[in-house]
């Protein structure tokens, strides 16, 4: 079946964002920035803990990646996600080393958007009204940053109570700010 | 791979995968979009709490906010004093550093009044070194008057410390 130029279907699969791309589809390069952004921000948040570094990887991995698909290198288009994973691994191995590759300015729809952000003194709130083990839990996890193993070692817990601790923790929590 | 619970999404951003499991989760993110959906509305909670600053610094805390880089001053106040502690211009955190003979204490206690006398918190087993316990003011937590702060150690009353900003 022929499809016409002018129609598009609603929701394009990976695979053919990236066939539109190779022919040079601006709008299908658009959306793939929409699609994969939030998921490169995410990769560098965890790794690299830093908001402008993680906007800084995610400009360079989508980059690689649109490169890639215009020059149509790519030998798997239906796994742009693993082809990106790998790419983000290299550029923050590259990153912790020094190097910096030139940043190109992305169009904005590249940018995965800030977060909305929590309401700081509303999770304030809902942090103290936690059960003391597991404000001492979260705070070593995520303020602290130290692994599990030593955090339950400090509480004298097994490091599966740990877990289950700061899990339902942060249940709480969700429910604290989500009732808010 | 199937989906992925909250339980793994907060352990994988915690760091606490080990490293294959890491790898196959975070291959999965890049691969699911409602997996990666999830853990995005998930990472602004996570990243809060990240930053989130609690009452009592521990020696980890206050090493992950200068790797942070994150503008403090310190001050440190003797059991029995009242003191003046004025906040620093450049610095929105204050780590004041509470004197008291901890070597040996298997467990210390802290509580902290209000100018009205009334509890602003009361924390059982804080951080604490030999000799000090690290208290972190906030500057949009300030309010005028005089704050006291008294320590526990193994159940009984080791300090106190009566602060004002103002």
């Amino acid at each position: 079946m022929r499809v016409s130029a002018w129609y598009r279907p609603k929701v394009s699969s990976d695979a053919d964002l990236a066939r539109r791309i190779a022919v040079g589809d601006s709008e299908a390069e658009s959306e793939l920035c929409r699609r994969f952004a939030p998921r490169v921000r995410l990769y560098g948040l965890r790794h690299l803990r830093d908001e402008e570094a993680a906007r800084d990887l995610t400009q360079q991995a989508l980059l690689v990646l649109i490169e890639a698909l215009r020059a149509n290198k790519l030998e798997a288009p239906d796994r742009l996600g693993a082809f990106l994973f790998g790419a983000c691994r290299n550029l923050i191995l590259s990153m912790r080393r020094g190097e910096r590759r030139a940043i190109v300015e992305l169009e904005e729809a590249t940018v995965a958007p800030a977060d909305p952000g929590v309401d700081r003194r509303r999770l304030a709130s809902c942090f103290d009204g936690l059960p003391r083990r597991e404000q001492q839990l979260l705070t070593m996890s995520f303020h602290e940053e130290r692994p599990l193993e030593e955090i339950a070692s400090a509480l004298a817990l097994t490091a599966v109570n740990a877990r289950v601790i700061r899990h339902r923790a942060i249940a709480r929590l969700r429910d604290c700010m989500g009732a808010a | 791979m199937s989906c992925l619970s909250v339980e793994e999404l907060v352990d994988w951003f915690a760091g606490d995968l080990a490293p294959a499991e890491s790898e196959r989760v975070e291959l999965h993110l890049f691969s699911c979009g409602d997996c990666s959906a999830d853990a995005t509305a998930l990472a602004p909670l996570l990243t809060a709490l990240r930053d989130h600053i609690p009452y009592i610094v521990s020696s980890a805390g206050l090493q992950a906010l200068e790797r942070r880089h994150v503008p403090l001053a310190h001050n440190e106040v003797s059991s029995g004093k009242h003191v003046l502690v004025p906040f620093p211009d450049g610095s929105d955190l204050l780590i004041i550093k509470l004197l008291a003979p901890l070597a040996g204490v298997a467990r210390v206690d802290c509580e902290l009044r209000g100018p009205d006398g009334l509890p602003w918190f009361s924390l059982t087993e804080v951080p604490f070194d030999a000799d000090s316990v690290q208290l972190a003011c906030q500057r949009h937590f300030l309010a005028p008057g005089e704050f006291k702060v008294t320590l526990r150690a193994d159940d009984q009353a080791v300090a106190e410390y009566w602060i004002s900003h103002f």
